[in-house]
């Protein structure tokens, strides 16, 4: 028997001899070819071939069942350990899920398992033709519930729970008090705008999510909301003060003088774009988002302001 | 039996009594997990399967009550079909497999108790 880390679960070969492919697949007839117990020469195939266990071997239906949690189909071809369609690969080259749905009709006397521990379990073998191989049999349980590994999904979003996002800071220019008819400059500290990536994994599987920042809100407090594609463009020593930022800029047409605290409230928003990837599949997750607020000081500036009437 | 099983196999309803009518014990289980098996997979059965059973025991001698059947069952034209699009599941073709059954009289009626089924191409 083979053993891993949690929940074994044995069954007798004859038992998994359900539903030869090539009979399965094609007419109905093979709803029950080899299903039951003791058949001779049933095996579960894909196509012309055969990828049942030894006879008399037991079937372990736990994800990770090859050496390294590497799973692969009747050729040894890589395959993900778990599907979202079929369910997670056992070691006999069969995706498996529990047929919760499952209840054998009362008149079904010889399905029905009052008081047994096991489940229903739905097994679809690869093949030529992807979910056709297969059946549903009964497992008694030895160990544990039957708990099937997480989905890459639910691995993904394991993995962006652990995303350690960087609050975003925010940098002007001018660096301190805003000036009224200036342009004022808007950037984000360069060193919370990258990809960041965290990994979750269970034997055999393993989950990478990457957030990237994709752009910033700014609430700029006299009622703008200004969107920019990228985290604006540092002010550099030098340049023209009364230049715009190419990119993430506002310039304040009134003061904060007459605010509460003489300030104005500001925030700036990072969407972030989150894709996960692993076991050999890839999907988009919820944006997340990062935020920072901060106060600024608008000020007259009447040495700028040279076509204002002054005051 | 296999009437009933085309009956069914039509709609998957793994539910309906009609798989009862002519089948028992081990044998209806086959299947009634047969047709749930379909269902979750969204397939559905049409056609007309084809059978030529023969009778190759009887127990006891007199007033049996068990009989063996073997037959030659050919699903060359009940196919598997995906019911949501109506298309074959594959391009897979049927074809005949040895079969045996055991058939017991419970109350007035014949139903099959016991049923292997193999492989295409067997007979």
């Amino acid at each position: 028997m083979l053993k891993r880390a949690g929940l074994v679960i044995v069954i007798p070969l004859a038992v998994l001899s359900f539903g030869t492919l090539n009979a399965w697949a094609d007419g109905g007839s093979s709803t029950v070819a080899c299903q039951q117990s003791g058949a001779p020469g049933c095996t579960v195939t894909a196509g012309t071939s055969t990828v049942s266990p030894a006879s008399n071997a037991t079937v372990h239906v736990q994800s990770g069942v090859t050496s390294g949690g590497r799973c692969t189909d009747w050729r040894g071809k890589p395959v993900p350990c778990t599907d979202p369609t079929w369910g997670w690969m056992g070691s006999n080259g069969c995706y498996w899920k529990v047929a919760t749905d499952y209840r054998p009709p009362a008149w079904d006397t010889a399905d029905q398992h009052p008081g047994e521990t096991g489940a229903w379990f739905l097994f679809t073998c690869l093949g030529p033709f992807p979910g056709t191989g297969g059946g549903t049999v009964w497992l008694p349980t030895i160990g544990g519930p039957t708990t099937p590994p997480p989905t890459p999904v639910v691995l993904a979003r394991q993995a962006v729970n652990r995303l350690k996002l960087a609050t975003p800071r925010i940098e002007t220019s001018p660096s301190g008090e805003q000036l009224v008819n200036v342009p004022t400059w808007l950037w984000l500290a360069r060193s919370a705008w990258a990809p960041m990536t965290a990994t979750a994994s269970v034997p055999g599987e393993s989950v990478t999510a990457t957030a990237r920042p994709l752009q910033v809100t700014w609430r700029l407090g006299d009622g703008t909301v200004l969107i920019c594609a990228g985290p604006g463009t540092p002010y550099a020593q030098g340049r023209d003060p009364s230049a715009s930022s190419p990119d993430c800029g506002h310039t304040y047409r009134r003061s904060s003088a007459g605010e509460s605290d003489g300030v104005i409230g500001v925030s700036a928003t990072v969407a972030w774009v989150v894709t996960w990837q692993g076991d050999g599949q890839r999907g988009s997750l919820p944006a997340l988002t990062t935020a920072t607020t901060s106060t600024f000081r608008v000020a007259e500036s009447q040495a700028i302001n040279t076509s204002a009437t002054g005051n | 039996m296999w009437q009933d099983m085309a009956a069914v196999a039509l709609t998957a309803d793994y539910q309906s009594p009609r798989l009862a009518q002519h089948a028992a014990g081990d044998a209806l289980s086959l299947l009634t997990r047969g047709v749930y098996t379909n269902r979750r997979r969204g397939v559905v059965v049409r056609g007309r399967p084809a059978t030529r059973p023969a009778v190759t025991s009887l127990k006891p001698g007199t007033e049996p009550t068990t009989a063996t059947i073997r037959d030659c069952f050919d699903d060359t034209n009940w196919l598997n079909y995906i019911a949501a699009t109506g298309q074959l599941q594959n391009h897979l073709p049927g074809g005949r497999h040895q079969t045996t059954a055991t058939v017991k009289k419970i109350g007035r009626r014949w139903k099959v108790t016991e049923l292997q089924v193999g492989a295409a191409g067997t007979c």
